[in-house]
């Protein structure tokens, strides 16, 4: 192929999303926030609804998201994001809201916003980054460390006599009636990308049709923290996490789950 | 050869800079560390833009490290530097505003590229011209291909090369300064040789080879002698705020015969402070990460309850969340410690930078007649001594204090002289002695403090709560005693003054201004102030430590002078405390809200405007 067919715009197979900004992201090399970030707007533009969807950012490596999606945002404060994108939601009945949290923010001291919003089945979509760690304080043990992980505040390993066991939240959500779908997913090859994709897409979808909450964890890496290389941390990843945190889905209504959601009544 | 040029001086300040992933904290630290050590009183300032790693090459990415060093007693990092080593144009950028006109920038000449001024989004290819340094004495230096003709014979790989170039810049500098080289190289060697000889092979040989060019181009770098400054005998080490504060809560608990218990939920810039105890097990230290800052102050008071020492950390948005149980501490009456390592606020606000804008909210922000213990450190190294004071005051009087530091503080670090355990004061906890006479709120009449009984004591079983209560315990409604309570947990805070030193006055005892500062600030205003008295000017320091209470003598350490200036990092708000705790002066204030600390300059120019005035 000669440079002219590669730079025809016909031929154009791939290129950044309208939604995404110029802003250069701020995480870390080998980060997973990106590629999720990118989904996002993927999902976003397909969709057609980038004019009805409003953020709501966490405290986190991630409070910055909002600088780099073009839709409205709101960031709250650390842990509460379900709770303002409650607000949001239930005041605005036909925009499609979604809260970006990490494993630090929802799943430790936003512990109760999450369970009391998705177990009331507020119309909205949350993402989950877990990637076992604090990363913007650098290095503690979040909820999520595994047992053994060492971390800035464990650094004999965590101990489950000492600091309890790693939370598998998702899997205490999914028995919430108020959630319709919850899934985990990895965006660690081509593959697991565009599965995770179409699972943010369904998560979009739930919302638009009024099903309650809708829930995708995303296994992600910290590279920086875990002190690997990105290549590395991904591979320890499949290794150590996804035994613990199997991807795949832990329910969805569309196929006529018994727990399934029932709709708020307005 | 040339004679080098030898320039004596009596303070010099160094910015060490580029971009996050450059190792420049580690540089700033290693070279602190030197000068400690060679004998110069030091004092750092790490200026980061926050824990996660920008883009390289951005302004945004890039990480700093000032250290200003002396022969003399030095009090703070330096408002700005003599020397800046920039390893890329970025660093360049982002420091220019803190160089010392005419002062020297060493750059690496090699990441001055076209791409690279992109990066940095500057709009010509000429950078210094772009940031008016075109009278700087400018050094640039190859630093990137000297290091890599350095290595070529060793087997690394590129990256591995690359991440040597932070000890071809050290090298280079602990030439010019006169900095011997041994204390890095063991740290090299300690922290490379067993795991990675070949990592520790490389870092020694460019490290050598920066300091051999140095020597080599003589007639192109000036070299700088810095005398040591005449200190006290003793064991001194580098010590930061955070760290210090966590050796002073050990240090109060091995005087009190105490185990440390410390609930803390990781916030910036406090988390050291969890991490610091964290790996302190060996000393009997129950640390425990909480899932939220609301069960991190909860399981300390839970701790203090059942008889340990018990503390918690935090910053701004965390101590805000701590306020309901604060409440409760106040109300139960148990010893505990609250570390807020004050950062920008209201809400998430400047998480990594520095500022004094949660005084009211520890003194004000709770439900009801909720008053308790103040205390602020004013060095990273007496951050020490404050917080063991803290503990002993909430261990002697059954009070919460709050000890306020601040990311300066907390980050900064400075030479402290290891103290013996000795040359602390006596910690003696109210532990309750006769079951006879035990109710669990009769109190000490001289300082109203209740008596300490831990669950397990027989004869003492007791019960204590956030309801109002009578001397027994029992959950008491009546009039009378709520007002008579409310009272005496006001004046139990009160009575802390004849625990607390009188206030001292650095100058003389009257003149025309007397300058008042807390916390954090410390080192600007004595700085300041001696610049004003070197000038003749009558102007004093008074720096407060203690906030709640206050020093007994204050009224009249004030009545003696013309004019008071108070000045803090927020808005006023010590200002407004003092207006109504010590009334009949006109307090004029001095206020700045940047997420900086003050300047030596700035203050000064303030200060002769108010004289003036």
């Amino acid at each position: 192929m000669e440079l002219a067919d590669i730079i025809n715009p016909n031929n154009l197979v791939y290129e950044k999303p309208k939604l995404l900004t110029e802003n250069t992201m701020h995480y870390c090399p080998g980060c997973s926030h990106g590629v999720i970030h990118r989904l996002l707007a993927e999902v976003i533009e397909d969709m057609g609804i980038q004019d009805k969807t409003i953020g709501v950012s966490p405290v986190g490596c991630a409070v910055f998201a909002y600088n780099y999606l073009e839709i409205d945002w709101q960031e709250a404060a650390h842990g509460r994001a379900p709770a303002v994108a409650t607000g949001i939601s239930r005041t605005n009945p036909n925009k499609v809201v979604f809260t970006y949290q990490g494993d630090g923010d929802l799943a430790s001291i936003g512990t109760a916003e999450i369970m009391h919003a998705c177990n009331r089945g507020e119309n909205m979509v949350v993402i989950f980054v877990n990637n076992g760690i604090y990363g913007m304080t650098g290095g503690q043990m979040a909820p999520t460390t595994l047992l053994g992980q060492v971390t800035a505040t464990t650094p004999n390993g965590r101990d489950a006599g000492r600091n309890g066991y790693p939370l598998r939240i998702t899997e205490l959500i999914a028995q919430l009636p108020g959630t319709s779908y919850v899934t985990r997913q990895s965006v660690h090859t081509p593959a697991t990308i565009r599965k995770c994709k179409k699972a943010i897409a369904k998560a979009f979808q739930a919302a638009i049709d009024k099903k309650g909450t809708s829930f995708v964890e995303v296994v992600s890496t910290c590279n920086m923290n875990w002190k690997m290389t990105p290549v590395k941390a991904n591979e320890w990843m499949v290794e150590n996490m996804f035994p613990f945190y199997v991807p795949g889905d832990l329910k969805d209504s569309s196929k006529n789950d018994p727990e399934s959601y029932t709709p708020l009544k307005n | 050869m040339k004679d080098a040029k030898v320039i004596e001086l009596e303070e010099v300040a160094i910015r060490f800079s580029g971009d996050s992933g450059d190792g420049m904290q580690l540089t700033g630290t290693l070279f602190s560390d030197t000068s400690a050590l060679f004998g110069n009183d030091i004092s750092t300032f790490p200026d980061y833009p926050s824990e996660i790693r920008a883009p390289q090459g951005t302004v945004g990415g890039v990480s700093g490290f000032q250290v200003q060093f002396g022969k003399k007693k030095i009090t703070t990092p330096g408002d700005l530097a003599h020397v800046l080593i920039a390893m890329n144009p970025a660093a360049l950028k982002a420091n220019a505003a803190f160089m010392n006109p005419g002062g020297t920038i060493i750059f690496d000449v090699d990441s001055f590229s076209e791409k690279n001024f992109a990066k940095a989004q500057f709009q010509t290819l000429d950078p210094f011209a772009e940031l008016k340094l075109d009278d700087y004495f400018k050094i640039p230096v190859p630093i990137t291909s000297l290091t890599k003709e350095s290595l070529k014979d060793l087997e690394l790989d590129n990256k591995s090369v690359l991440r040597c170039k932070n000890m071809f810049a050290l090298g280079l500098i602990c030439w010019m300064f006169e900095r011997p080289l041994d204390y890095i190289e063991r740290f090299i060697q300690n922290k490379f040789g067993k795991k990675s000889p070949l990592i520790a092979e490389a870092n020694l040989k460019v490290l050598h080879d920066g300091y051999n060019y140095g020597m080599n181009m003589q007639h192109a770098t000036p070299r700088f002698i810095v005398h040591p400054a005449p200190i006290e005998k003793g064991i001194y080490r580098n010590i930061n705020g955070n760290l210090a504060t966590a050796w002073g809560l050990l240090a109060a608990a091995e005087k009190s015969g105490l185990n440390l218990f410390i609930g803390s939920y990781p916030i910036t810039p406090a988390t050291d402070v969890l991490q610091a105890l964290a790996e302190r097990k060996d000393l009997g230290v129950k640390s425990f990460q909480a899932e939220d800052e609301i069960a991190g102050i909860c399981t300390t008071i839970g701790a203090a309850f059942a008889g340990h020492l018990a503390v918690t950390s935090t910053s701004g948005p965390g101590f805000a969340l701590k306020a309901e149980a604060l409440g409760l501490s106040v109300m139960a009456e148990l010893p505990i410690v609250v570390v807020n390592v004050q950062r920008g606020g209201p809400s998430t606000g400047l998480p990594t930078k520095t500022e004094q804008s949660d005084l009211l909210q520890t003194l004000y922000g709770r439900n009801g007649e909720s008053p308790l213990v103040v205390v602020a450190a004013s060095t990273p190294s007496d951050c020490f001594y404050y917080a063991f004071l803290a503990a002993k005051i909430a261990l002697e009087r059954m009070v919460p204090v709050v000890l306020l530091t601040d990311g300066f503080l907390g980050n900064g670090s400075e030479p402290w002289r290891v103290p013996s355990m000795s040359e602390l004061p006596s910690i003696t906890p109210r532990k309750a002695t006769n079951p006879e006479l035990f109710k669990p709120y009769n109190r000490d009449p001289e300082t109203l403090a209740r008596e300490w009984a831990v669950p397990g004591m027989e004869g003492f079983e007791h019960r204590i709560g956030g309801l109002e209560k009578n001397a027994a315990g029992g959950v008491s409604h009546d009039p009378e005693n709520h007002h008579i309570n409310t009272q005496i947990r006001a004046e139990k805070v009160a009575k802390v003054v004849d625990m607390i030193p009188e206030l001292e006055v650095v100058g003389e005892a009257e003149g025309d201004l007397l300058v008042v500062g807390w916390g954090g600030t410390y080192g600007h205003m004595i700085s300041s102030v001696r610049a004003m008295q070197n000038a003749g000017k009558k102007v004093s320091l008074a720096h407060f430590n203690y906030i709640k209470p206050l020093p007994k003598n204050t009224a009249e350490v004030f009545s003696k002078f013309k004019k008071i200036v108070v000045c803090e990092l927020n808005l006023g708000q010590f200002a407004s405390y003092l207006r109504d705790s010590v009334p009949g002066f006109h307090y004029y204030q001095v206020n700045k809200m940047k997420g900086l600390p003050f300047s030596v300059h700035e203050l000064v120019e303030n200060f002769e405007k108010i004289l003036e005035a």
